[in-house]
């Protein structure tokens, strides 16, 4: 019962904070614009397309289909995949990061354990107020980006059921970001350490590893041709890819992802990405072991010392 | 040479019905080779208010910590409300308050808010009367709605007060509880402790270096240096024993310089 206290506690805190609030706002703009983004890049090239059919026309020439004939209805909402990544791993870090550092910026450390409180209520507390935060925010993204589909594309039970999908896997991405920001709170005395250390996380799994895994064949991501250099071939470059690959947690998100929404790929790479059990597996395992960092981090917590804060 | 006297008050000759509402012994705690208090035996009488002198680094706080849970000791053992501070830890945290050196609590949330969190973690399901009596009980009801933050430290110090006794602890713990105050405010604080202790019958254990506060609301005095315990004794006793000093800074001079000696 004293975790239901503390998770009401963190997210009336939560709602009283700048950064969070500024973060939010960002995150909830950009769901609203995304779909819109999405709709209108293909309206423009659609109505470029419908000029060329003019023209073709008139010329009496064969007139190409549609590039955007066979296009999933959910395509417009594609964009969503890298603000989660960009900017919505971000504002679980922020979240995590205020909801464990609190009490020790608070200074209230040491009267919250003279009370009958035990750390895996402390825990369970700041996790359940972590997760209900999150879920509520993915929840308007959700309904933000049901209603604009609705009202730009079409929309059917399927397609929200994609889209719920999609939204329940950004969660627990997203999750795993959080516990990386609450797991450091805990952790680290100095605040600017314990926010920076899971950002630099972050920077390495969205950028650095998909760098060295994914991203080795730089062709692949401007051309749709398979590359025919044999230098790409090349066993160190697939060495590289096979070690780093496996971890690139914000990669394995966005083949899921595109595949819920049934996106297509645009871009061809000569490496087969893992299947969506694979990938959905290691989503599993990066929530599992990003709470047991939180988890650590709460056994460490001493109790006595926790208003020493930085 | 002044002789350690434990477990010593006012009223020696009913020794035998005495409750100790802190009963430790041998209690050590040790930071790798550094050893923070040593081999404290002590007994605290259920009524009492135990003043705990000490100077800057002596272990006072360590002790607190201790018997608090927050701290596990590094050998020996204690009991605070009859609980064991080791193994009923939980227990012991439902029957004491607490408050730390320079209280804080959330800036942002108003007095009221703190008080509503602190009792509900405390295990009180519906504190909204508690709240307002205790409030009234420390003259603090019209600073209800205002922010911690906003709040002078005295007013602060009440509201801490208030979260350490809202759930009717046997045994409250304040930790340096004037530091930083005015006079004024040492003064309504001291007859807070007093009021608390004659009137809700709460034990009180205060760690200070202030001997003007240990003259005007202790009955009972420990001198704690280094870690270890040098003297015990009820306040009037200590007067006794030391007349030919003149104050009580005479009188805990005397006693510290005789440890050492």
């Amino acid at each position: 019962m004293r975790s239901f206290f503390i998770a009401k506690n963190e997210i009336q805190h939560l709602f009283r904070e700048r950064t969070f609030f500024l973060m939010l706002t960002v995150f909830i703009l950009i769901s609203l614009t995304s779909t819109y983004i999405g709709w209108a890049s293909q309206h423009t090239v659609e109505s470029v397309y419908q000029e060329s059919v003019i023209t073709l026309q008139s010329l009496g020439k064969t007139v190409p289909p549609s590039p955007f004939s066979n296009l999933p209805p959910l395509e417009i909402v594609k964009n969503m995949i890298i603000y989660v990544v960009l900017i919505g791993s971000l504002l679980a870090i922020t979240i995590g990061h205020s909801i464990g550092t609190k009490d020790q910026r608070a200074g209230v450390v040491r009267i919250l354990f003279s009370k009958p409180l035990t750390k895996k209520e402390f825990l369970i507390g700041k996790a359940l107020s972590l997760g209900l935060v999150l879920f509520a925010i993915l929840m308007v993204s959700l309904i933000i980006s049901a209603v604009s589909v609705a009202m730009l594309s079409q929309m059917s039970i399927v397609l929200l059921l994609q889209l719920i999908e999609f939204y329940v896997v950004s969660f627990f991405y997203m999750l795993g970001f959080g516990f990386l920001g609450l797991g450091f709170g805990l952790m680290k005395r100095n605040s600017a350490i314990a926010l920076l250390t899971p950002i630099v996380i972050w920077v390495v799994i969205t950028f650095a590893l998909p760098e060295m895994s994914s991203a080795l064949y730089p062709t692949s991501s401007l051309n749709p041709i398979l590359p025919q250099t044999e230098i790409l071939n090349s066993p160190v470059l697939s060495a590289i890819h096979n070690v780093f690959y496996p971890f690139s947690v914000s990669e394995h998100y966005r083949v899921l992802s595109s595949g819920i929404l049934n996106l297509q790929e645009t871009t061809d790479t000569i490496y087969s990405n893992y299947s969506p059990i694979i990938c959905a597996f290691i989503l599993a395992a990066w929530v599992i072991i990003t709470s047991g960092v939180s988890t650590y981090s709460m056994s460490k917590f001493d109790i006595s010392k926790g208003d020493i804060y930085e | 040479m002044v002789e350690k006297t434990i477990v010593n008050s006012s009223t020696k000759e009913d020794s035998s019905s005495f409750s100790f509402v802190i009963d430790v012994h041998n209690l050590t705690k040790k930071y790798g080779d550094f050893v923070a208090v040593k081999d404290l035996t002590l007994q605290v009488k259920k009524g009492e208010i135990f003043g705990f002198l000490g100077h800057n680094g002596a272990g006072k706080t360590t002790t607190i910590n201790m018997l608090t849970t927050l701290l596990e000791p590094t050998s020996g053992s204690g009991k605070v409300a009859g609980h064991d501070i080791q193994t009923k830890a939980l227990e012991v945290r439902k029957e004491i308050g607490y408050l730390p050196e320079n209280v804080q609590l959330y800036d942002s949330m108003t007095a009221y808010e703190n008080l509503e969190y602190f009792s509900k973690l405390s295990g009180i399901k519906k504190p909204d009367t508690k709240i307002w009596k205790e409030l009234d009980f420390l003259g603090a009801r019209s600073y209800a709605d205002q922010k911690i933050g906003e709040l002078s430290k005295g007013m602060r110090q009440r509201i801490g007060i208030a979260q350490a006794v809202i759930h009717e602890p046997k045994v409250l713990f304040l930790d340096e509880p004037t530091s930083g105050l005015d006079p004024f405010g040492v003064k309504q604080l001291r007859d807070i402790i007093l009021r608390l202790n004659a009137e809700k019958g709460i034990t009180i254990f205060m760690n200070t270096h202030l001997l003007q506060e240990v003259t005007k609301t202790c009955s009972t005095i420990g001198v704690l240096n280094h870690g270890s315990l040098i003297y015990v004794d009820s306040l009037s006793n200590t007067m006794k024993r030391f007349k030919d000093e003149q104050s009580l800074e005479e009188i805990y001079l005397t006693i510290e310089n005789n440890k050492e000696e």
